[in-house]
């Protein structure tokens, strides 16, 4: 969510020796590995580099550091003294970011899928490098239309990627699913694009990509698939953001319901934008100092809208017409007037 | 919770917060919590970012807002009550 955010004079003076050099999410990624991504490092936010270790790294650096599980979620943690994190997914991988957020380490177990790998290596592990830098990342899917940012908030479950693959059966692309990085500049608000992949269950693949969308299952645990996407599903540059749109939790939506948008206020957007924040393992007052103060300045930039819409596949081309109208009234989403007082204030 | 007429109320250094427009969030640092105030509840918070008493709160508030003394003694005591609560707030004296 800003250019300087990042330790970007240091990360000039590493001398990167990687085969690959990717392109993800507005991030140089200097990697070991070859990776499903754009190839070319353009300069735009931070760079990071991915190291492959064997089991033995990561045991020695574990020596003496307590795991922690939380209840409800899948994976474990560890704090290193150093400041740095580690982060392992049963059956997936694991991880160990450095203090800095400039490097990460990692092993794919022996029986993961590299698909699966890969997501949890872009999405997980990578923010917890991105908010070490600095970043903001959030949970999102966003679409392209008409060349700008269509942003979906939500928790997973909530239908971000269902919604999408609608949008994708209707010829539009994807710009991100699951991790979207943000920044504030003299244009607007940018939105970066993510791996060209989408995550849905197969039913919902099966109704909106056809039946030649195929994909490997996220992890042992669930159904979901990873598909990946074309070029033409996906879109490939940054957009500006048009619209922000928070999708109601399951309970609150019924088969048989009216679609309704409705504007929140700021104080209620920066709520939406702040749950939605990747990454709730990292909570020291510096983070969260930082995240309030990216999360209020983009909240009064970007007017967030609450969506509810019916528990109803049907119904989705109408939900995909109700938010193009609404889009179509960028102005009362996106104000212009707004953005250029705050850009004034900050100069 | 009793809160006294002359009882000195000010923000705590554990929290950071940031104005919303008219309204404001609230982070408290000691537990990760973010808290929403309306504008009214932002209006409040922005006054006590130096030492305020209630009374003193009162008489700015009844100056500004319609509302019945009776009605802005309840809903400040009840404000600054759950502020305390949350440890957002110091009160001394």
């Amino acid at each position: 969510m800003s250019s300087d955010m990042c330790l970007t004079d240091e990360a000039r003076t590493v001398k990167y020796n990687f085969p690959y050099l990717y392109n993800v999410y507005g991030i140089a990624l200097h990697s070991e590995i070859p990776l499903p991504l754009p190839r070319g490092g353009r300069e735009e936010l931070a760079h990071i580099a991915l190291r492959n270790q064997p089991a033995a790294y990561f045991e020695k650096a574990l020596e003496g550091v307590a795991l922690e599980q939380i209840e409800g979620s899948w994976y474990s943690l560890g704090r290193l003294s150093d400041g740095s994190v580690y982060a392992r997914w049963p059956k997936v991988g694991e991880f160990l970011v450095s203090n800095n957020g400039l490097q990460i380490h990692c092993r794919q177990a022996d029986v993961a899928h590299t698909e699966s790998f890969q997501v949890y290596l872009l999405g997980q592990a990578l923010s917890f490098a991105l908010v070490k830098c600095g970043f903001e990342p959030i949970h999102a899917t966003v679409i392209d239309v008409h060349g700008e940012a269509v942003v979906f908030l939500g928790d997973s479950g909530f239908g971000k990627s269902t919604l999408a693959a609608s949008f994708i059966s209707a010829g539009y692309s994807v710009l991100t699913d699951d991790l979207l990085m943000m920044r504030i500049t003299d244009d607007g608000i940018l939105a970066y694009p993510g791996p060209a992949r989408i995550k849905l269950f197969p039913a919902n693949a099966k109704s909106f990509l056809g039946e030649a969308a195929r994909g490997v299952r996220m992890n042992p645990d669930t159904e979901k698939l990873i598909i990946p996407l074309n070029e033409r599903q996906t879109c490939s540059t940054p957009l500006p953001v048009a619209a922000v749109y928070s999708l109601a939790a399951p309970r609150d939506r019924y088969r048989k319901q009216s679609i309704r948008i409705e504007p929140l206020s700021p104080r209620e957007s920066f709520m939406e934008l702040v749950k939605n924040t990747f990454n709730r393992r990292i909570l020291d007052a510096d983070r969260l100092t930082r995240q309030l103060a990216q999360t209020a300045r983009l909240s009064t930039l970007l007017s967030v809208r609450r969506l509810t819409i019916p528990r109803d596949l049907g119904q989705l081309p109408s939900v995909r017409n109700a938010i193009l109208t609404d889009v179509s009234t960028v102005g009362a989403v996106y104000d212009r007037a707004l953005f250029e007082a705050e850009m004034a204030c900050a100069d | 919770m009793y809160l006294s007429e002359s009882a000195k109320i000010v923000v705590s250094k554990e929290q950071v917060s940031s104005r919303l427009g008219d309204e404001a969030a609230i982070l408290g640092l000691k537990n990760g919590v973010y808290y929403g105030l309306n504008p009214v509840g932002a209006r409040v918070w922005n006054l006590i970012q130096e030492p305020r008493t209630l009374e003193e709160l009162h008489e700015i508030l009844s100056s500004e807002y319609d509302v019945e003394g009776s009605r802005l003694d309840s809903d400040l005591r009840h404000l600054i009550g759950q502020l305390a609560e949350e440890r957002l707030v110091e009160i001394s004296g």
